[in-house]
């Protein structure tokens, strides 16, 4: 399936978000024949709208692009919905459904990141509300989701003795790969000693293992009869999983994520390279073990043993991931879709993984960590 | 939900910690749900707990000159709820369920 896909990544764009969506389109419309879409997938997380959030936001956005759809969807499910869109917008290709889909995923995450907050904490400053028993949940003194990770990271410490080093050293790794990556806002090198000095956050998370919240959409278009400038890919794996339930309330201790579910079955030996959700240090190392990369509890050595650069034995966050892209609209997986589909198409210029046939994206999402997907993408 | 929120609203105003109790298997939870997930039985009872639990997980944070402590909590019932700490804690250490301005909130207990 033909993919072609446009991005415009901005720590705080002057404009409306509509604005901004316009041009990326245009963008997009630049590379490739966009006039005969005819299907529209989107996504959308509260606050990042300047308008708060658009009421049937496939309608809006379809009119404002000028699309005539034959096919229109919305998804919720953050973090991954990217890669659930792209692998919805093929199959319903394949079926006849429409000739071109065009996926939307973004917004702005300045709006809510200058008020101290993020898109899992919107309803403390706007009036939303994020599960039907608030008065229960939401009344704790709390920063989610990075309170919630931290939970996590200091239960992984207790249970496994891993070490905050372990998880700086992902930080370090990252930002090493971002030095050739044009998107990357930080791309100076990083120290385990800088990282484990910055700023503590919600302990024992630090600045520098947390995504920066930004502004900016990725566009993919899915059709068989694209022109101009596409990447031909196919979808080798692809699994979902939900663990809609509370935290606590899982069976699992709460050092699991639905990786360890959907990417069952996933062949690692053949992929070449692994995009993985980076909201965190400890979302990464987490996804590591879950996945199957390394035994549960050594997800950070993983990343101080391995050499995950391009050129390494394992490349993983080629790009160096959004903890130096930044995070647009609180969404990751936009940025790392694209990172794999460049990779597949052979445009990832300084930081190629050489003869990549096969990458593996993951997807973590919601302010529980309720949502997973495993996707392997394979270049034709 | 209502009911049920109202009937928790009422046990935390008496300064005890409510949670649901599956009258059939005797699975617990802190969070409101319909069925319960180990027997699939409809028929939950709201109870409460002695207030006595441990720390399982806890995070701290600074906002507005004030160190805030964010844990989860496992009680001896056997669910586990989100809460604020009033004091530093580690895992493991014992708790006690305490009430400051209507929230269920913990403090820790001098053993």
């Amino acid at each position: 399936m033909r993919v072609a896909y446009a991005s415009k990544l901005y720590k705080k764009y002057s404009g409306s978000v509509v604005d901004l969506l316009k041009e990326v389109f245009i963008d997009l419309s630049a590379n490739t024949e966009t006039s005969t879409i005819d299907g529209l997938f989107f996504t959308q997380l509260p606050g990042t709208f300047d308008k708060k959030e658009l009421h049937f936001p496939s309608t809006q956005i379809s009119s404002f692009l000028g699309i005539k759809p034959r096919i229109l969807r919305v998804l919720d499910i953050g973090g991954p919905s990217a890669m659930t869109m792209l692998y919805e917008a093929i199959r319903a290709v394949e079926a006849g459904m429409a000739e071109k889909i065009l996926c939307v995923v973004g917004g702005k995450g300045s709006m809510l990141r200058e008020k101290g907050f993020t898109a899992d904490s919107v309803d403390k400053v706007l009036p939303y509300s994020i599960t039907p028993y608030d008065e229960l949940f939401r009344i704790y003194d709390d920063m989610n989701p990075v309170t919630d990770y931290a939970l996590v990271a200091n239960r992984h410490k207790f249970l496994y003795h891993s070490t905050d080093e372990e998880r700086a050293t992902i930080s370090v790794k990252q930002r090493k790969n971002a030095e050739s990556n044009p998107k990357a806002i930080y791309k100076s090198p990083l120290s385990v000693k800088e990282v484990l000095s910055s700023r503590m956050i919600a302990d024992p998370l630090r600045l520098l293992e947390v995504v920066y919240p930004i502004d900016g959409f990725n566009l993919f278009l899915v059709g068989k009869g694209l022109t101009g400038d596409y990447v031909d890919v196919s979808v080798e794996f692809y699994r979902e999983a939900h663990w809609p339930e509370m935290p606590p309330d899982r069976d699992l201790d709460v050092t699991y994520t639905p990786a360890l579910e959907s990417g069952k079955g996933v062949n690692l030996d053949k992929v070449d390279a692994l995009e993985l959700y980076d909201s965190f240090t400890i979302t990464v190392l987490l996804q590591v073990e879950d996945l199957g990369l390394a035994k549960k509890g050594d997800g950070g050595k993983f990343f101080e043993e391995k050499d995950v650069s391009p050129t390494g034995e394992i490349p993983v966050n080629t790009g160096g991931g959004t903890l130096n892209t930044g995070q647009p609209a609180f969404m990751s997986g936009g940025v790392i879709l694209e990172e794999a589909i460049e990779q597949l198409g052979g445009r990832a210029m300084g930081r190629q993984v050489k003869g990549v046939q096969r990458v593996l994206i993951n997807g973590i999402g919601g302010w529980n960590r309720a949502h997973s997907v495993t996707m392997v993408l394979r270049g034709e | 939900m209502e009911d049920l929120l109202v009937k928790y609203g009422d046990i935390i105003r008496k300064g005890r910690l409510p949670y649901l109790r599956c009258k059939k298997c005797g699975y617990s939870t802190y969070y409101p749900k319909v069925r319960c997930p180990k027997c699939t039985s409809h028929e939950f009872e709201v109870s409460e707990s002695k207030g006595s639990g441990k720390v399982y997980s806890i995070t701290s944070f600074n906002n507005g000159g004030r160190t805030y402590y964010y844990a989860i909590i496992e009680m001896e019932e056997g669910f586990k709820m989100y809460a604020n700490v009033v004091s530093p804690a580690t895992i493991g250490d014992r708790v006690m369920a305490i009430f400051v301005d209507e929230r269920v909130q913990f403090n820790t207990v001098k053993i």
